[in-house]
């Protein structure tokens, strides 16, 4: 059985809407609350995100010639890439630093058993320090190479 | 995850608490970073793909997934620590509303763009397999119409109010 290709026309005519959409427009209506937490921008990166993560599939399953659908963790990175290079830079800072913030506060005043726990299975949720100096780490190289 | 017997009591053996320093510490590198680095330098290339801003992103990602699995690890009073796709959209979050709206458009309008070409060309043995899966794999337009539906319903609602 042959895949119904319906979904050629169906697909062209999703994307027709979403540059109708983008098209019309105005700076505002692109904030405008969609549900509780969302506007109308967030919507348009939740869809670029996840149909990311539909290219990814296709590009690693045709690359192996067998089905390739793994777990989020695998491959999140890459999808989220054109997002947070589309951040702007002191925005990207800002967020890195207020999570950071939170995340240290948070671990700080946990439930000694549960940090316990979490730390026995997966100690850099604890040590988050480990991640950030990673990375920092490799910033830091990057800015002396010039 | 729920873990098997992670509801028990927890060992005699307290957490070594050096975490607290250390994690400030690496906030702390984090903001004095920020606060040295021009725009420019905040642009400037981390390996192939990436650039310092793209790190600090990445690092707000991965601090949010700690965060939101140690609230529902005490949330619950046993370690849960799902899969990356049950809160994904979650994570994402405040990084997707710090994207310029009409930057979101561009990247929504070209990826779908290229998964549209890329599915039309793709080879139909696979692209069956990945049908059996799941059709929203290949009906591409299931999720995106849903969206789009909710978009045109709250634009719509605010503009008869």
């Amino acid at each position: 059985m042959t895949v119904d290709r319906s979904f050629v026309e169906l697909n062209r005519a999703a994307t027709e809407r979403l540059r109708g959409l983008a098209g019309r427009l105005s700076d505002a209506e692109w904030q405008r609350p969609v549900g509780q937490h969302w506007t109308v921008a967030i919507v348009f990166a939740h869809l670029a995100f996840l149909d990311r993560r539909a290219l990814w599939v296709l590009d690693a399953t045709q690359r192996e010639g067998k089905v390739v659908n793994p777990e989020w963790g695998i491959f999140v990175n890459d999808v989220s890439l054109p997002f947070w290079a589309a951040i702007p830079p002191r925005e990207a800072a800002r967020l890195a630093i207020e999570t950071a913030e939170a995340v240290d506060k948070r671990l700080e005043r946990y439930p000694a058993d549960l940090l316990e726990l979490i730390h026995d299975e997966y100690r850099r949720y604890v040590f988050r320090a480990n991640h950030r100096n990673e990375h920092l780490d490799e910033a830091d190289a990057a800015l002396r190479q010039g | 995850m729920n873990l098997p017997g992670s509801e028990s009591q927890a060992s005699a053996m307290p957490i070594d608490r050096s975490f607290v320093a250390l994690n400030r510490a690496a906030t702390e590198r984090m903001r004095a970073l920020a606060a040295r680095l021009t725009d420019a330098q905040l642009q400037h290339p981390v390996g192939e793909h990436w650039t310092v801003a793209i790190t600090l992103a990445h690092i707000a990602f991965w601090e949010r997934r700690a965060l939101q699995a140690l609230d529902l690890t005490q949330h619950d009073g046993a370690v849960n620590w799902p899969e990356l796709d049950i809160f994904v959209n979650d994570v994402s979050l405040p990084l997707w509303a710090a994207v310029p709206p009409r930057a979101a458009a561009a990247i929504a309008l070209e990826t779908a763009e290229a998964l549209d070409a890329r599915l039309e060309a793709y080879p139909s043995a696979l692209l069956q397999q990945l049908n059996d899966i799941s059709p929203r794999l290949v009906v591409r337009a299931l999720h995106r119409n849903e969206h789009l539906d909710e978009v045109d319903e709250a634009i719509n609602s605010e503009t008869l109010q």
